[in-house]
């Protein structure tokens, strides 16, 4: 006589769908209503239409092409700004949100690129390239003429930390949302404990360990998939603004309290040289709550605090 | 003619008639047959009448294809906004199975 299973398994509702670039998945129980999954997509949409500089509409599209003047936005603009403010502070700019112009440069918009570009135009472009330009009054920003802002490395996860803070208003205590696989929120509570989240080896199509994730985010920046490729070699999508030249290294993985923390700090840390890393993280530890690893470009595994790792 | 073979003869026929049942049962079949061709022929004709054939007039003008029956014209919708078409998504049932982190999107 076959025994029957003694897990009784948790069914969840879950919905996939195309925003920011990338696949969002929502999955919350199944005892709430699919209504809720669209409330979720739809507040994902309003943000992206409202804050994404690549939709025509947003405000730091508008900031964008009223360079050189003084444009009027909301709060949360200036929240934000002033966050990735601090953090291109702390990493003594290795990080700074007017790299548009050289992610442009460097042709990632471009389908064939010949060659690298030249020494001369990337010292010219660094010199648009300066998170201290971008001025600050009240509810007004300014930004130089030739400056350009990219919101690339947070605004997905700004608006996974808004459908969190919904989800959990409306009384969900167990759910996850993974943004593109670089975003990974997950709820927990008494009943469910964890998720687990897979983590990509850097280089191989295999896994490189597995954490538990429980109330935070998981933000991972990597270049296995997101690069560029000039004369048959990879170039990193992620640059080290204050070389103007593509990072290096292979993967940083961080867990924060808000995704849009966590994302900001890992493109953060991806464009630090490796060397530099135990000296940034205590700098950035001073000031934020999170715990991260690198791996560099020899597939070395720097960490600082993160206890999470598990073999797979 | 003597009304013996009269009799006979009318016997003959009549048993001729009834007295083969595979002839008797050919025959009614052959008329069902026929019954439903005519009904459906009928049908046929009911159905061809509900659709019309209508003819494109060619604008050697405008060089445009142009349909002169006015109900079959192209409606301008005006400025429509197809985001807000967007289909739903589709919404699937799950249990709490591992997630993947990627760079892939």
């Amino acid at each position: 006589m076959t025994k029957m299973p003694q897990t009784a398994y948790k069914h969840y509702i879950a919905q996939t769908r195309f925003l920011f670039h990338c696949h969002i998945k929502v999955k919350i129980p199944a005892t709430y209503p699919e209504a809720l999954l669209n409330d979720c997509f739809a507040m994902l949409e309003a943000i992206d239409l409202q804050y994404n500089s690549y939709q025509e509409d947003s405000l730091f599209h508008q900031i964008n092409t009223n360079a050189g003047q003084w444009v009027s936005v909301d709060e949360v603009t200036i929240s934000l700004l002033k966050q990735t403010i601090k953090i291109s502070e702390l990493t003594h700019g290795s990080y700074d949100i007017t790299a548009m112009p050289l992610i442009r440069l460097w042709g990632f918009y471009k389908e064939n690129i010949a060659q690298i570009p030249t020494k001369e135009a990337i010292q010219n472009c660094l010199t648009q390239v300066d998170f201290s330009k971008i001025q600050i009054d009240g509810n007004r920003v300014k930004i130089e003429e030739h400056q350009e802002l990219i919101t690339g490395s947070f605004i997905k996860a700004y608006a996974v930390d808004q459908v969190i803070a919904m989800l959990k208003a409306q009384g969900v205590t167990d759910a996850i949302i993974n943004a593109g696989g670089s975003t990974i929120y997950a709820l927990t509570d008494a009943f469910h404990e964890k998720w687990n989240i897979h983590i990509p080896h850097p280089k191989k199509e295999t896994n490189l360990a597995k954490i538990p994730l429980s109330n935070r985010c998981f933000s991972l920046s990597a270049c296995k998939h997101q690069f560029i490729a000039i004369e048959g070699k990879k170039y990193s999508h992620i640059l080290n603004t204050n070389t103007g030249y593509p990072a290096a290294n292979l993967q940083v993985g961080l867990l924060s309290d808000s995704a849009c923390l966590g994302d900001m700090l890992s493109t953060a840390l991806f464009g630090i040289e490796a060397k530099n890393f135990q000296e940034t993280i205590q700098r950035l530890q001073k000031v934020f709550n999170f715990e991260a690893y690198l791996i560099d470009e020899n597939q070395h595994l720097h960490q600082h605090n993160f206890k999470s790792l598990l073999p797979c | 003619m003597k009304p013996k073979h009269l009799f006979l003869y009318l016997l003959g026929i009549a048993l001729l008639l009834f007295g083969n049942r595979d002839l008797w049962d050919e025959l009614q079949e052959s008329w069902e047959k026929e019954k439903k061709q005519k009904a459906l022929a009928e049908a046929n004709k009911d159905v061809e009448k509900r659709f019309e054939t209508q003819r494109l007039q060619y604008d050697s003008i405008s060089k445009t294809w142009k349909n002169p029956t006015y109900y079959f014209q192209i409606v301008n919708l005006g400025n429509l906004n197809f985001k807000a078409l967007k289909k739903k998504g589709h919404t699937t049932v799950e249990i709490d199975d591992d997630e993947n982190a990627s760079d892939s999107l």
